[in-house]
């Protein structure tokens, strides 16, 4: 039995990193002066995720697994780790204003947020399912907390709660998953299991079974038709910053497992597998866009839109190819991207409140010209024009679907695509054509904050680079599974 | 490296900061980048044009990046310089520059100066674009492009509301024309699995059967889009109308360069044209018909900037009349001197019109000379260039068609007859607007013709400069016919263009006598010209009389647009509200929206109460959905 050294800590760096910043984060709390106190919150928060992700850079290319195999730090994990720490800035960004005007401003914002993304980091590089399940739990209780964060507001409350009950559920779920599968196999370790499977066969129904229920508990996180019920609620009830980065990361860290699991995992070959999948898939597609159609309410429509974005995705993890695949890491980096712009714009005061319903937008693109421009590009990256992200996350899915012959999935993607355009266009022919009928008095000299500002111009640069040069990115991506099969 | 990305990337900065920092900045700031960035950008064309030269094969590529690569398909960002593409890079960066740098001077003081030079920076920009891509994507974003910039410098008085009319009406012109290059490229694209110009020039015999219908239905849908962008029949129309925007943006756009894309487009495409005999005949029918109908209009226009846009439509009609009869260099050559020449008489016009505080109507013009003499004299030069006096640019070219259009294989004494009066026209309606605008006696209102001034010198240098380019450029294709020079344009555009299947016919005495019939006609022209207009318009009003049904006829522009709006419009108009609203709208689709919404909310009334916001409900969806997933899988 080797023991534990110092060597297995490296790929696990970039985690102890960002648990180190929560630490110190909460020190700063205690002994920063007050009047500068948010600032230095949000910077030293900031400076924490930048040192990770500096560390990630250093351990690209290299595929160190450390604690008996039990973590891995390799390309995949390292390129969704970005995702999750680029998300986490932009929303430390959009967060610091819009946290003191709803009376959150607490250090434990930033500590929760950070807890969150070192849960999803773990959720990512765990190679051994109860890695996997620990990670899902230190994100699921940091965002229970952080969508209750306005502890005043009723509907907070009630989203935090609902989200926990659902959570704790799904959590159930996952547990027995893993024990059955630990049954039929003797081992929590993937490779392991995956040996096992092979060697045994995979109609075991425990192994069948157990599967089910790990899969069933992801689909909830990423909010997969029918488990997605509880994300409406609650991504309308929470804080704006915290729907942006829950929209963006935790999904994204709930397709990392999704790939790890599944491609690593079970051989996808069994046709029950493939149709179930292309069920849920088109689903979640339909679901998500049929239910946004009818909103009045902006972020209610980007909640029930996000789903729509985890049908896409699920087409890609259906076709299951590496081209697919990358479109998967692609298409997680640029929704979480435009996602969290889209909700980022609407932590933005404008005209005295914040842009709550498609009224509310109203002469938006009047009253503050860059800010409705950057919302409109964000918009067109999620409807998936060309220049953006969007369309070339699209595009990689799609045509990886049409070219392994899954042309009715890849029909009724594009029909769901087209039904987006009509309410996302809603949101610049609001912004751009009502006239809003603002109440006497209404003070329009407020400025927009530079801190966001910044944090909102970075994620529209990003969106519009990902939208020109994808190669990188894509080679990136598909390199990295490359390394996972 | 050739850096051919610097061409386009000058103005596209240009625009940035004009756009963006314009206004902040001030006029200083707007006036020294909007000249700039289009200056820099014709240094740069120079040195890559000497380069092209230089180089063997006579081609720059660049390439710049890879968008998308999937398969076999990719789509990227590259340039290519040639002999086509570097003369254009000349022409647009050069009278692109002069044209800058007259707005300074035209412009000055107009509300939106920022966003005028931002808006012409871009489109600058754009024009590079579509000259510079070496793929159907990459004109096709220039051509929107143009298009765009082309729409909101139209209706750049966004006061006046026959500007916005006019801008409307270009924008929906160039659709229909936009319709047909979009058709074409996927035509091409089935026909080739590949929309590199390259590729489609070199394979084009190859792969498609000479006079086919394939090859005759993509030229043509071409040739459609090049229509509606070159103004020509059936889509020209919009051209005179686009005079509402402000001078320097005629010159520049709107006779210069823009209007020549669609001549670009055929001439990048020779060898595919060739293929389609029918295709080449229609094209020549086509220009040559509008060259003489818009020289028609223009006989009898009184406003001074509608002479040069019939003017323009005209020798773009001539231009076309080139290209279908295989005379692709002689077509080119052509965009090129007119370029100068037309440019030259636009910008002459608009310090006309600045002088006598925006008025455009030559009734209240006359005996400007000695007041105006630089514009005078350079609009003189202009006019000679234009009716292709002999030695003076216009002749060399024109004359170098009409030749073509009379000997070559495609071409026919008809062509060369309908050519040769409307060069007599060209002389005549020119020189008529050179007579009502500075001579005679004047009619400029008394009150303004006291601060009648000649410009000032930002806008007369490029106007002088043009003047000396529309003089001599001409040299650069003397016809083999005078022994002087080697004909410079053969020589460069040498291998270039797609041969005719058969050699052309003619003799060299031949060519002679026509050019000497053509130079006395403009001679006869001018000097008629010059009896009914050198004392204002009473000469001519008794010959008015007696041809009054011709006159209005003329005047009234043959009543195109009355038999567009009759023929076309109303008819749709009525088949819209019949047909479309009435019966398609508001039965078919309006009942199937309906229905859809009626099965949407159907679902969504399903869906909703379960949606109903109570946690032990979604918690049995969850398990309810869980149970089907074991039962499916096991």
């Amino acid at each position: 039995m080797e023991f534990i050294t110092l060597a297995d800590l490296t790929p696990i760096i970039p985690e102890i990193i960002v648990l180190l910043t929560a630490c110190i984060v909460l020190l700063v709390d205690l002994f920063a002066p007050k009047k500068e106190r948010a600032f230095t919150l949000a910077v030293t928060t900031i400076i924490g995720l930048l040192l990770a992700l500096l560390a990630e850079t250093q351990l690209h290319g290299k595929e160190i697994t450390g604690f008996y195999g039990t973590v891995v730090a390799d390309d995949f994990s390292i390129l969704f780790e970005f995702i999750y720490m680029s998300v986490a800035i932009v929303t430390v960004f959009v967060s610091r204003h819009y946290i003191s005007d709803n009376e959150m401003n607490f250090g434990e914002y930033y500590v929760l947020l950070l807890t969150a993304v070192s849960g999803m980091m773990f959720m990512t590089s765990g190679l051994d399912l109860l890695v996997i399940f620990i990670g899902l739990e230190i994100m699921s209780i940091s965002s229970y907390i952080l969508v209750g964060m306005k502890r005043k507001i009723a509907k907070a409350n009630e989203a935090a709660l609902k989200y926990l009950l659902l959570g704790a559920f799904s959590t159930g779920f996952l547990l027995y998953g893993i024990s059955l599968l630990y049954g039929a196999t003797g081992s929590t370790l993937l490779p392991e299991i995956i040996t096992q499977i092979k060697l045994n066969g995979a109609d075991n129904p425990l192994v069948v079974v157990g599967m089910a229920l790990v899969i069933v508990a992801m689909s909830f996180k990423i909010a997969v038709v029918p488990f997605h019920m509880w994300t409406p609620d609650v991504y309308t009830g929470a804080p704006t910053p915290v729907t942006g980065f829950l929209s963006g990361a935790a999904k994204a860290a709930g397709f990392a497992v999704f790939v790890r699991v599944l491609l690593t995992g079970i051989p996808l070959d069994s046709a029950n597998w493939e149709n179930l999948f292309w069920i849920l898939a088109v689903l979640t597609m339909t679901v998500g866009n049929v239910m946004a159609l009818r909103q009045n309410e902006v972020k209610r429509m980007l909640a029930f839109s996000s789903i729509a974005h985890a049908g896409y995705v699920m087409v890609a993890i259906v076709v299951g190819s590496t081209s697919a695949i990358s479109g998967v890491i692609f298409y997680s980096c640029a929704y979480a991207l435009m996602g969290t712009g889209a909700f980022g714009i609407l932590t933005i005061k404008d005209a005295g409140r914040t842009p709550r319903t498609f009224d509310d937008l109203a002469g938006y693109g009047k009253r503050n010209p860059f800010l409705a421009l950057l919302m409109t590009l964000f918009i067109f990256s999620l409807v998936g024009l060309p220049l953006t992200g969007g369309f070339i996350g699209k595009l990689q899915i799609f045509s990886a679907a049409l070219q392994d012959g899954w042309i009715w999935l890849t029909i009724i993607g594009i029909l769901n695509s087209a039904l987006s355009v009509y309410y996302y266009l809603r949101v610049p022919m609001f912004m751009y054509m009502r006239e809003g009928a603002l109440p006497e008095g209404t003070d329009l000299s407020e400025q927009t904050s530079g801190f966001a500002l910044t944090g909102l111009i970075g994620t529209a640069a990003a969106v519009i680079y990902l939208g020109i040069f994808p190669d990188r990115i894509l080679e990136l991506a598909s390199l990295s599974i490359l390394a996972l099969l | 490296m050739s850096q051919i990305w610097l061409v386009p990337a000058f103005p596209l900065l240009g625009f940035i900061l004009n756009a963006f920092f314009g206004k902040r900045f001030g006029t200083r700031f707007v006036t020294f980048i909007g000249p700039l960035a289009v200056g820099l950008a014709f240094a740069q064309s120079l040195v890559l044009f000497f380069q092209m030269l230089e180089i063997k094969g006579n081609v720059l590529n660049e390439h710049l990046y890879t968008w998308i690569s999937s398969g076999n398909f990719e789509v990227g960002i590259n340039f290519t310089v040639d002999q086509l593409s570097g003369l254009y890079l000349l022409v647009i960066t050069g009278v692109g520059f002069l044209i800058h740098v007259y707005s300074v001077g035209y412009m000055k003081g107009e509300s939106g100066y920022y966003r005028f030079f931002a808006y012409l920076n871009l489109f600058v920009f754009f024009m590079l674009l579509l000259v510079l891509g070496d793929s159907f994507l990459l004109m096709f974003v220039g051509w929107e492009g143009v298009g765009l910039c082309s729409y909101l410098l139209i209706g750049y008085y966004i006061e006046k509301d026959s500007a916005a009319e006019a801008a409307k009406k270009a924008f929906l012109f160039n659709r229909i024309g936009d319709f047909g290059v979009l058709s074409a490229v996927m035509l091409i694209f089935l026909a080739f699995g590949s929309i590199e110009f390259a590729s489609v020039n070199a394979e084009a015999a190859a792969r498609l059967e000479y006079g086919g219908p394939l090859v005759t239905a993509i030229t043509l849908l071409l040739f459609l889009g090049a229509t509606g962008k070159s103004a020509q029949i059936p889509l020209f129309v919009w051209l005179p109308d686009a005079m509402e925007g402000p001078t320097p943006v005629s010159a520049l756009i709107h006779a210069a360069t823009m209007v020549t894309a669609g001549l670009y487009m055929v001439a990048r495409l020779s060898h595919l044209f060739v293929l389609a005999p029918f295709t080449m005949n229609v094209i020549a029918a086509v220009g040559a018909i509008t060259a003489l109908l818009a020289a028609t209009i223009a006989v009898t226009q009184t406003d001074i900037k509608r002479v040069l846009a019939y003017s323009t439509v005209s020798q773009l009609g001539y231009m076309f009349l080139a290209m279908g009869v295989g005379a692709f260099g002689a077509g080119v050559f052509h965009v090129m001197t007119h370029a100068f020449f037309k440019a030259l008489l636009f910008l002459g016009s608009g310090s006309v019109i600045l002088a006598v505080h925006h008025e455009q109507d030559m009734r209240k013009m006359g005996a400007l000379k000695n007041k105006l003499p630089i514009t005078y004299i350079t609009m003189l030069l202009g006019t000679l260039a234009i009716s292709g006096i002999p030695f003076f640019s216009g002749f060399f070219s024109k004359d170098e068609i009409l030749w073509k259009a009379f000997s070559s294989p495609f071409g026919s004494p008809w062509l060369w007859g309908v050519g040769f009066i409307t060069a007599g026209l060209t002389a005549f309606y020119m020189f008529r607007m050179i007579y009502l605008t500075f001579h005679g006696e004047s009619r400029v209102d008394s009150h303004t013709a006291e601060h009648v001034r000649e410009s000032p010198f930002s806008m007369t240098l490029p106007l002088m400069i043009l003047a000396v380019l529309a003089v001599i450029s001409g040299f650069f294709g003397v016809p083999h016919v005078f022994h002087l020079l080697p004909n410079g344009m053969e020589v460069y555009f040498h291998n270039f263009f797609a041969k005719l299947p058969v050699e052309g016919h003619g003799s060299v005495s031949t060519e002679w006598l026509l050019m000497g019939l053509s130079v006395a006609f403009a001679l006869i022209a001018w000097f008629i010209a010059s009896r009914l207009y050198h004392s204002g318009f009473a000469v001519a009003a008794g010959l008015r009389r007696r041809w009054e049904w011709a006159y209005q006829l003329s005047l009234n522009k043959w009543y195109v647009d009355e038999i567009y709006n009759a023929v076309i419009i109303q008819p749709v108009r009525f088949l819209s509200t019949h047909l479309l609203w009435r019966l398609f709208d508001q039965n078919i689709i309006d009942r199937g929206v309906n229905t859809t919404a009626i099965v949407a909310r159907a679902v969504g009334s399903t869906l909703r109460p379960l949606q109903n916001g109570l946690t032990q409900n979604y918690a049995l969806i969850f398990i309810l959905g869980t149970f089907l997933i074991l039962w499916y899988v096991t």
